[in-house]
């Protein structure tokens, strides 16, 4: 036993003082609340507003198009080649057709969007949702169905999750976790699987291993290097955790601070 | 009394037989030179002892006892195939290594002080191991061999990589150890070390020991009774004196003197014999015995096994 602490010891103590470790670890937080805030800043910077011209030929979508911070949408009664051909020079981002067609049905697959360039997920999506919406309501007025009616029958069902001692239970926040949990017992095995595998490369080609085990069983010097190793990589998370959590928590509450401040001045 | 018992010690990897049957007897404190050619088991034999394999039959007594792992303590290794821990200081790693084998860190750290201070190498305790010569490290190797004082030695090929002076160095302090009442095994190719040092031989081959023994009684067995003579006179003179109870196997003449070399046929017959054959008609300036070298011992034996 005293020989796989001595062992342990060693594998701990010449990882830990490595330049390597000691660079990556004060490293690693930097990179990783550097990946946040670079996310939190690219969010805050492209706040251009999106204008959408919007030809509908059907003239069922007027009004429907909600404005949002980031896309707006104005409606044109005219022909959709024209605006097409001068989108650009009236600054829209993109140009909505919604033709008229014999009926709805065939309208689901007929409408198009003109842009430049490609347009994002969040645009299309909006669209989207918004016209499938409409043409749902226009098919219950057509099958004589009151949509107050229907939205009344909607039902949604929210399951409440309790322990056997009747506390409450968070299943997104257990999910959540295991995700979590799982992500780092993977990374983990990974990163520091291959430590003791160099570990082992290591003493096979310094040809110091028949040395050690003439002094201690295989089974120890393995045992040591894995809890060894081990250790070091819990420390090394352990302080990933710390100063990430320090430096993200420090970061984000100065951007939040000048971001109120440039509300207050507005 | 035997320090260590190999008794009927075989061992296989796979379809090769690098141990059939070894037995061997080694008596505490002697030198014992484990001798053999490449691939003829020394190191296979050398790890059953050291704990590193086990036999596939036979067993192996430490002082009477079967070897168990307490008895690591009381060895020390020093294997062919040998390295340090290429990032880590010189006196850290030869700590690690002398608490691996069983001592308290103050008893380490005192022996690592006098060993270190003999060897006048304190100014590399703070030296990576990469920054040392080839020498440089082997010296620091021996050092963590001996340093628990172990009462079994092992050492394969312990003066490769050293100069001649560190080699000496190293030398003297296996004869130090041995005073002090250390049993050593040593292997080796270099015969003249053998010859200098060793007290008994086995000699290994093919996984089998074919010379065992010590070596005075080993060098007396394989004597040819051929004399190296030096004298000063007729040439036929001397030829004539000889009579058949003796061979002239070749005579050289010199300006000097001449130098003829006689094998002794008959059983019976002594130096004198052949001295007052002699004496009448030479004048004789020096007799001496030709003794087979270990070196020539081992080449005869190993191809004589061969063939």
């Amino acid at each position: 036993m005293n020989k796989i602490l001595l062992v342990i010891q060693r594998e701990y103590l010449t990882r830990v003082k490595k330049k390597s470790f000691i660079i990556m670890t004060f490293l690693g937080p930097i990179l990783m609340s550097g990946i946040f805030v670079s996310v939190f800043l690219l969010d805050k910077v492209d706040i251009e507003i999106k204008t959408i011209g919007v030809v509908d030929n059907t003239h069922i979508f007027v009004n429907k198009f909600k404005d949002s911070d980031r896309i707006k949408f104005e409606y044109l009664n005219e022909d959709i080649n024209k605006v097409r051909d001068q989108s650009q020079s009236r600054g829209y981002f993109g140009v909505l057709l919604i033709p008229s067609t014999e009926n709805l049905s065939s309208l689901e697959k007929a409408v198009t969007f003109y842009s430049e360039s490609q347009p994002g997920f969040d645009i299309i999506s909006k669209i989207k949702f918004t016209i499938e919406k409409e043409i749902n309501t226009q098919k219950y007025i057509a099958a004589g169905i009151d949509e107050k009616k229907l939205t009344e029958i909607k039902t949604d069902v929210d399951i409440q999750t309790r322990d056997l001692e009747n506390k409450e239970t968070s299943t997104p926040l257990t999910t959540g976790l295991g995700f979590g949990a799982g992500l780092m017992i993977y990374l983990f095995i990974f990163i520091y699987g291959a430590m003791v595998m160099r570990g082992v490369l290591e003493e096979k080609t310094s040809r110091i291993v028949e040395v050690i085990i003439s002094s201690v069983k295989p089974f120890q010097l393995m045992m040591g290097k894995i809890i060894g190793v081990a250790l070091v990589g819990l420390t090394q998370f352990l302080l990933w955790v710390v100063l990430s959590s320090s430096v993200f928590f420090i970061l984000s509450s100065s951007l939040m601070a000048e971001s109120q401040t440039k509300k207050r001045q507005k | 009394m035997n320090i260590l018992e190999i008794e009927n010690v075989s061992k296989n990897y796979a379809a090769h037989k690098a141990l059939d049957g070894i037995t061997l007897h080694i008596p505490e404190k002697c030198v014992f030179g484990l001798l053999g050619p490449n691939g003829a088991g020394k190191t296979s034999l050398i790890r059953i002892i050291t704990q590193i394999t086990a036999p596939d039959t036979g067993r192996v007594l430490f002082k009477g006892q079967p070897l168990d792992g307490d008895h690591v303590r009381q060895m020390g290794y020093l294997p062919e195939e040998r390295g340090l821990y290429k990032k880590m200081e010189v006196g850290e790693q030869a700590l690690y290594l002398a608490r691996l084998k069983g001592m308290s860190r103050a008893d380490a750290m005192k022996k690592l002080k006098y060993w270190f201070e003999k060897f006048e190498i304190e100014a590399w305790w703070k030296k990576k191991v990469e920054e040392l010569s080839k020498g440089m490290a082997q010296k620091v190797q021996f050092i963590t061999t001996v340093l628990h004082e172990p009462e079994f030695l092992i050492l394969d090929e312990p003066f490769t990589g050293f100069d001649p002076i560190n080699a000496e160095l190293i030398k003297n302090e296996l004869l130090e150890l041995k005073s002090k009442g250390a049993t050593i095994v040593l292997s080796t190719h270099r015969m003249e070390s053998v010859e200098e040092l060793c007290n008994n031989i086995a000699l290994i081959d093919k996984a089998h020991v074919i010379l065992d023994g010590s070596v005075k009684d080993i060098r007396k067995q394989f004597r040819s009774h051929t004399f190296e003579i030096n004298y000063v006179g007729n040439r036929i003179g001397f030829t004539n004196a000889l009579w058949t109870g003796f061979e002239l196997l070749d005579l050289k003449e010199e300006e000097e003197h001449s130098s003829a070399k006689v094998k002794m046929l008959g059983g019976n017959l002594s130096v004198n014999d052949l001295l007052s054959l002699l004496m009448p008609h030479v004048q004789i300036l020096g007799l001496q015995e030709i003794v087979p070298s270990m070196n020539d011992i081992f080449i005869k034996q190993v191809s004589e096994n061969r063939n």
